[in-house]
């Protein structure tokens, strides 16, 4: 065996033990990827009837499997905007909107007002109770999905996809709007229960009445635009997360944008990966059109898409008029990392308004890893420093502590030597405490 | 917003739910890709699961511990969805990601020595991202040969990881890369002696490297 070889299979060994004596950090990057590859393969796929044959032997074979698979990873929970875990049993009651985000995809948005509890929850899906108020369900329409929601006597069985629920305890009055698919909903007055599809609103009152309005009037009645649905679902997440499912859905039409054939809009382009064609769709709708009503995550969207793209003046556009049309979202604190990822001297100034504006956001412990980077490399001793102390303090294990430690190590050889000016550390880490800085 | 608890009422006690089909049975490669190729998300899934740890490792092979990571194994998945109906052989599923991933690698590493220009670190300091390591020595060693791979030509440092950090045959190499063998052997062999070059003066390494040599003479 060669000495590179040699060498190799230790810097592998290395590696590897960061995954086994930390596999948080691997499981986090691989159900990152996963929850977002598995939103890209969401819009169904054109398939000419001739295939429903296949499909339904696909289907029984698919059923015969349900009971034969393996066990699969238990889903887990989020809310969002509180950036913590949502726990089983956990009664939540919503001041202002709260969105819960499942592993899967799955999105729950509560309205103002609105109690409810995580019931329970395995790998195939959740148990939700809306005891008051008004929530938008959107479920990812996976394989051996099995999602449950209750408001007041009623239950709601998830066939489909994307709707709004409401039960408002004090009148016992029941509202379904099905934006997308369709439901079976069971409790009294419906017998056997009553199926709600894509364009219908079940209403029923206190007396029982049961109102069931004709299709096309769902949309009419939604209250909350999509667009602000997802601007809500991007509070304190990446903007690759944040995209919700249905963001490609037209207000007023139960079919995906993403099944329009040529038509794709360009988010649906830009969450295939055809960067280049999903910018040149933004251009031809009208660039300024697009970053004045573009919603917060599709303007980060549409930044990562210019960026991958290699169009650099658009993504800082993009990204300054997220910041600029949604100050103090995570949308805005989003741009600023984004920005930053653009190197040059204003860097560090956007990882610390990152930091500043996302203290313990999704990239908190990345922001301040490249803080140090360029702390450390541009010779701001002193605030690399403290940047470092602060890093260690909080990420003990990141990714950046080996630098950080190098750091402290090496301002404390150089003080014992009574040398006022420590060089940087060899790479290209450096620590400073991020000061927020003013607007741009 | 905030989050209150509360506790649960008497009526709060439905119980409902939905069933859906569900692949379930592991499915060889070239039936897992005729799944997917039908239309069965359930089989992108399964596609994920099966294949990702290892096209996650060869991407941190080839960049080191990057915070981009996991964005580029997305992408490498979606890309390779699309592309699906260009595999020609199903059967080589494992080998085509692999190969999806060094591609992606290379423009991700190309993009980034592009824009050196922008930033204020050199790029091979920038390539040379610590990892949360639990031996500090080691630490230092693997950011050093990082360090040195930073500074190479992509092509020549993606031969170099994936053949002696990885751990490929040469013709696993050539294929991941696709190129002929002997396009594969030139680039080693210009990896191989800038990095030993480098290594020589590199604190973290020129032990090591010294005492290979010496041994060799």
């Amino acid at each position: 065996m060669t000495a590179l070889r040699r060498l190799g299979e230790e810097v592998a060994r290395q590696q590897d033990a960061v995954g086994a004596g930390r596999p948080e950090l691997v499981d986090a990057d691989l159900e990152h990827a996963r929850q977002n590859f598995l939103k890209e393969t969401q819009a169904p796929s054109r398939r000419p009837p001739r295939l429903l044959l296949l499909a339904a032997a696909a289907f029984t074979l698919g059923a015969l499997f349900f009971f034969l698979r393996t066990p699969e990873k238990q889903l887990s929970c989020e809310i969002v905007s509180a950036g913590r875990a949502c726990q089983v049993g956990e009664w939540l009651q919503a001041s202002s909107q709260t969105p819960l985000r499942f592993s899967e995809g799955t999105t729950v948005l509560l309205e103002p007002g609105a109690q409810a509890q995580l019931k329970a929850m395995n790998q195939h899906g959740a148990d939700v109770t809306l005891q008051d108020g008004r929530a938008v369900v959107s479920v990812s329409h996976l394989t051996g999905a099995h999602w449950s929601f209750a408001a007041g006597p009623f239950e709601v069985e998830v066939t489909g996809t994307r709707f709004d629920l409401e039960w408002h305890d004090s009148e016992q009055r029941f509202l379904l709007v099905m934006q997308d698919g369709s439901v079976l909903v069971t409790g009294p007055t419906l017998g056997d229960g009553r199926t709600v599809v894509a364009g219908q609103r079940l209403e029923i009152d206190l007396n029982g009445n049961t109102k069931l309005s004709p299709e096309g009037s769902a949309a009419l009645n939604r209250t909350v635009p999509p667009a602000a649905e997802k601007e809500q679902l991007d509070a304190g997440a990446a903007s690759k997360d944040a995209a919700p499912t249905g963001s490609a859905t037209k207000p007023g039409s139960a079919k995906p944008a993403t099944d329009a054939g040529p038509n794709l809009t360009w988010q649906a382009l830009a969450r295939q990966g055809e960067y280049k064609l999903a910018v040149q769709t933004a251009e031809r709708d009208g660039i300024d059109t697009v970053l004045n009503s573009a919603s917060g995550g599709d303007l980060l969207l549409l930044g990562d898409s210019a960026r991958y793209a290699g169009r650099a003046n658009l993504a800082r556009q993009a990204y300054l008029t997220a910041r600029r049309r949604f100050p103090g979202s995570s949308s805005a604190a989003m741009a600023a990392f984004s920005l930053g990822r653009f190197g040059g001297g204003d860097a560090l100034s956007w990882f610390q308004r990152y930091l500043a504006e996302q203290p313990s956001g999704a990239l908190a412990k990345e922001a301040l890893g490249r803080i140090l980077e360029l702390q450390n490399s541009g010779g701001a001793d002193a605030a690399a420093l403290s940047t470092a102390r602060r890093y260690l303090a909080q990420y003990p294990s990141g990714p950046h502590a080996p630098l950080a430690r190098a750091v402290v190590n090496r301002a404390a050889a150089l003080a014992d030597a009574g040398s006022e000016k420590p060089a940087p550390a060899p790479a290209s880490s450096g620590a400073a405490a991020p000061a927020p800085s003013a607007g741009e | 917003m905030t989050v209150v608890q509360l506790k649960p009422s008497a009526n709060a006690s439905h119980q409902g739910g939905a069933r859906v089909r569900a692949l379930a049975e592991r499915l060889d490669d070239a039936a897992l890709v005729g799944a997917i190729q039908r239309g069965d998300r359930a089989a992108a899934g399964e596609l994920f699961d099966r294949h990702a740890p290892r096209v996650r490792r060869v991407l941190v092979r080839v960049l080191g511990s990057d915070p981009d990571i996991a964005d580029l194994l997305q992408e490498v998945f979606v890309h390779a969805l699309r592309d699906l109906p260009k595999l020609s052989d199903p059967n080589a599923l494992g080998g085509w990601l692999n190969a999806i991933a060094v591609n992606l690698a290379r423009r991700t590493i190309r993009k980034r020595t592009r824009w050196r220009w922008l930033r204020p670190t050199p790029p091979e300091e920038l390539s040379a991202v610590p990892v949360d390591g639990h031996d500090e020595t080691g630490s230092e060693e693997l950011v050093a040969v990082y360090r040195i791979l930073g500074a190479m030509h992509a092509d020549e440092r993606i031969a170099f990881a994936l053949r002696f950090i990885e751990g490929m045959e040469l013709k696993e190499v050539a294929a991941a890369c696709d190129v002929s063998l002997a396009t594969i052997k030139r680039r080693l062999a210009r990896a191989e002696s800038y990095f030993k070059e480098r290594a020589r003066t590199d604190p973290a390494l020129q032990e090591r490297i010294a005492k290979s040599e010496g041994r060799q003479k």
